[in-house]
């Protein structure tokens, strides 16, 4: 529990008015009395700037879900399920778009600071910086990452585990096809998410078979992944086994594999990332590499609501594990 | 290069006014310290140089570039805290690497980087281990290897040790000075306490009420503060203060404690701080330190006389293994000082307590500036 200032007034047995003024050094106190409070102050690690934020803190009800981008399939599951425990605990959500630009985050952070917001969840993309470590520091406890790395600090941040998904994928796909290194389909290759789950399926299938498959990346829709399919039939000895990290690219692929008269898991077995409508609609439905959005948001959301209440969490940093969901495509 | 130079620089929020004025060089590849009591201005100067704090008035420069509108990512600095991020589900390679994964580093480049900064830490064998199979003091390497391998120009760091235990915190004060040995790049360190500021500074800053009271080395500082601040916030226990009048005898000066004392001032001082002999007639403060009281039933440095020693009662004896704590007090005057152990002084003891003149400081009773310092 941080200490208020109410505290430090019963610890020093002074009034609070007293307490305040020592530590803005405002006239009016002794310097012993005052040098007993700062001491007090120090030792109990009291951040003074809480105090005039306290005292103008309008409680909003409001939390804010800052998201940098609105395309992302996940996110939809993301947002209901901060919203439903948020509402469950009398907040509301309002949904901010940072468009991955760190100057619009800056903006909405903006607002939290002026405490036109309780509290803020944040969904990564980019590294944290600037703004973020500014209010970090003033230790207001209202802000969450979601899988968002801070190279500084320590917020409260709720991940998933990328380069486990890479490794679980390409595990899956080796037990039963290993012998042939398998093919690796990437959307982004800059985004973070992308290097690790690259990583991690790299590294598995060295482990493995001592070499790994051909990589396509920069394959994000349903045409790139239907195309990916003729660059690989055209090879003697094509690869049967697919990890694909999105899932429209993993549609388009296997619409490819079956126009092309192959059979899917038979001739060639794919797996996706994250159990979605896509994956639902594929047929025979999507084996995929499943992330627990829905938990995260959820649990993220009760942290960042015990926070506000002022209530002890009990760890800083939660990694979420991905897991396989098996359909029909392995 | 990388000098910092503040010129004038003011930080207020609202009517508080963190920072005042503050004007510092600190030189290329030295490691600064900025120390005083809370809530002085050391974090918010060093969140201006960050550039995570606007200014409110003044100029800042990493090396030559005036970096007033520079959003921190592109100052080219580092920064450290007592609270850091390490991922659990990463290894030590990784929670290292990130950062430049996260800025498109070549794949070699974030190798040659992490590997270089795991050398410079020693932990070069760890880098496969998970951060729960890390001891303290690994962690906090871990976390000073992500700042490193951003080969920054200027490392920042706010009280990064405050959270470790004390055995901790003193091995990692060493480490830290060995490591800026190495890297030989410009760091400017923050913390409350003014051992840690002795033991790693080059120099030091001692700040109060987002004033800068003195920028000097360490033994400067210890042995000629320009004021009673600084002459009491650094060194422990601290400089004593006996308020005393300065009498002039003929052409000797001496300082009168209210019949608890007379000590004489050396020819020698007087000679080098002229300016002693305006108080005269008047209110002084003689300070001197809990070292350069001793109980001259032991073996002295110097010939006790009547000019350089007095009486006082010991109220507490605090053994400290190779030497005493005496706590004294003589009329109105309360002190401490620190005897060899072989002191044989007990509790309700009248001791004789010999002055090192040499060592004796004074200070204007009004402004509280020294009257000895080291540039006169
Ligand atoms: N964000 C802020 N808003 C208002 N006052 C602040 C803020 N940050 C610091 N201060 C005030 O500025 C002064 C210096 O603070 P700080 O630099 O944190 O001191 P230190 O690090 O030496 O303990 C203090 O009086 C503190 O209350
Ligand atoms: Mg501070």
């Amino acid at each position: 529990m941080a200490i208020t200032l109410k505290d430090l007034a019963r610890m020093a047995g002074v009034a609070e008015s007293t307490v305040s003024r020592a530590l803005n050094d405002k006239p009016g106190v002794s310097e012993e009395t005052k040098e007993k409070i700062l001491k007090l102050a120090d030792k109990h690690n009291y951040q003074p700037n809480r105090l005039a934020q306290g005292l103008a803190k309008n409680k909003t009800s409001v939390i804010a879900l800052l998201l940098p981008d609105l395309k992302d399939l996940s996110y939809p599951g993301l947002i209901a399920s901060v919203e439903k425990a948020a509402n469950k605990a009398g907040y509301q959500v309002v949904l901010c778009n940072t468009a991955g630009s760190s100057q619009k985050a800056a903006g909405y952070l903006d607002l939290l600071q002026r405490n036109q917001f309780d509290g803020a969840i944040i969904v990564g993309g980019t590294p944290a910086e600037g703004k973020f470590l500014r209010l970090a520091l003033e230790n207001k406890n209202n802000m969450v990452l979601i899988n968002m790395l801070l190279e500084e600090l320590l917020l409260p941040s709720h991940l998933i585990d990328y380069q486990a998904e890479g490794i679980l994928a390409a595990e899956h796909l080796l037990e039963e096809n290993n012998v042939k290194p398998p093919l690796l389909v990437l959307g982004n290759e800059q985004e973070y998410a992308e290097m690790e789950r690259k990583e991690g399926f790299i590294t598995t299938c060295q482990q493995h078979l001592g070499s790994s498959g051909e990589i396509f990346s920069g394959v994000t829709d349903r045409a790139e992944g239907y195309q990916v399919f003729f660059n690989i039939v055209e090879k003697n000895q094509p690869p049967l086994a697919i990890y694909v990290t999105e899932n429209f690219a993993a549609l388009g692929l296997i619409e490819a594999i079956k126009t092309g008269g192959y059979l899917v898991p038979e001739d060639f077995q794919v797996i996706g990332t994250g159990s979605d409508f896509i994956a639902d609609i594929i047929s025979p439905k999507l084996t995929v590499v499943d992330e627990p959005l829905a938990k995260m948001a959820e649990e993220a959301t009760e942290k960042l609501l015990k926070m506000l209440a002022e209530e002890e969490i009990d760890s800083e940093i939660k990694v979420y594990d991905p897991e396989i969901i098996a359909g029909g495509t392995t | 290069m990388a000098n910092v130079t503040l010129e004038n620089v003011t930080k207020r929020f609202d009517d508080v006014v963190a920072v005042n004025s503050a004007d510092l060089k600190v030189r290329d590849k030295e490691f600064l310290v900025l120390v005083g009591p809370s809530g002085c201005g050391k974090s918010t100067t060093l969140r201006m140089v960050a550039g995570l704090e606007e200014i409110t008035e003044g100029t800042i420069k990493i090396g030559d570039e005036v970096v007033n509108d520079v959003p921190p990512k592109d100052r080219d600095i580092a920064m450290v805290f007592q609270n850091y991020a390490l991922y659990p589900h990463m290894n030590v390679y990784d929670n290292m690497a990130f950062g430049l994964k996260l800025r498109k580093f070549p794949k070699d480049e974030i190798r040659r980087r992490v590997e270089e900064a795991a050398e410079i830490l020693g932990i070069e064998n760890l880098l496969e281990r998970k951060p729960k199979q890390l001891s303290g003091g690994q962690r906090q390497r871990v976390a000073l290897g992500r700042a490193i391998v951003r080969e920054p120009k200027v490392f920042l760091m706010d009280e990064p040790l405050s959270n470790l235990d004390a055995k901790l915190r003193v091995q990692m004060r060493a480490e830290l000075s060995k490591l800026h040995d190495r890297l030989q790049t410009t760091v400017i360190y923050v913390t409350h306490d003014q051992t840690e500021a002795m033991t790693m500074g080059d120099r030091i800053v001692v700040l109060k009420d987002g004033f800068i009271q003195q920028v000097d080395d360490p033994l400067s500082l210890y042995n000629y503060p320009e004021n009673m601040f600084v002459a009491g916030f650094i060194g422990s226990p601290a400089m004593n203060f006996l308020d005393a009048e300065l009498v002039k005898e003929g052409n000797e000066y001496y300082l009168e404690g209210n019949g608890a004392f007379k000590l004489k001032i050396s020819e020698e001082m007087i000679n080098n701080y002229p300016d002693i002999t305006e108080a005269a007639g008047g209110d002084i403060v003689f300070g001197i330190r809990p070292e350069d009281l001793s109980d001259t039933s032991l073996k002295q440095d110097f010939e006790v006389t009547e000019d350089n020693s007095f009486e006082a009662e010991v109220e507490v004896v605090e053994p400290m293994g190779s030497e005493i704590y005496l706590y004294l007090a003589t009329g109105e005057h309360n002190m401490i000082a620190r005897v060899d152990a072989e002191s044989e002084a007990e509790v309700g003891d009248i001791i004789k307590l010999g002055v090192d003149q040499a060592k004796m400081r004074l200070f204007d009773a009004e402004t509280e500036e020294a009257f000895i310092t080291q540039s006169d």
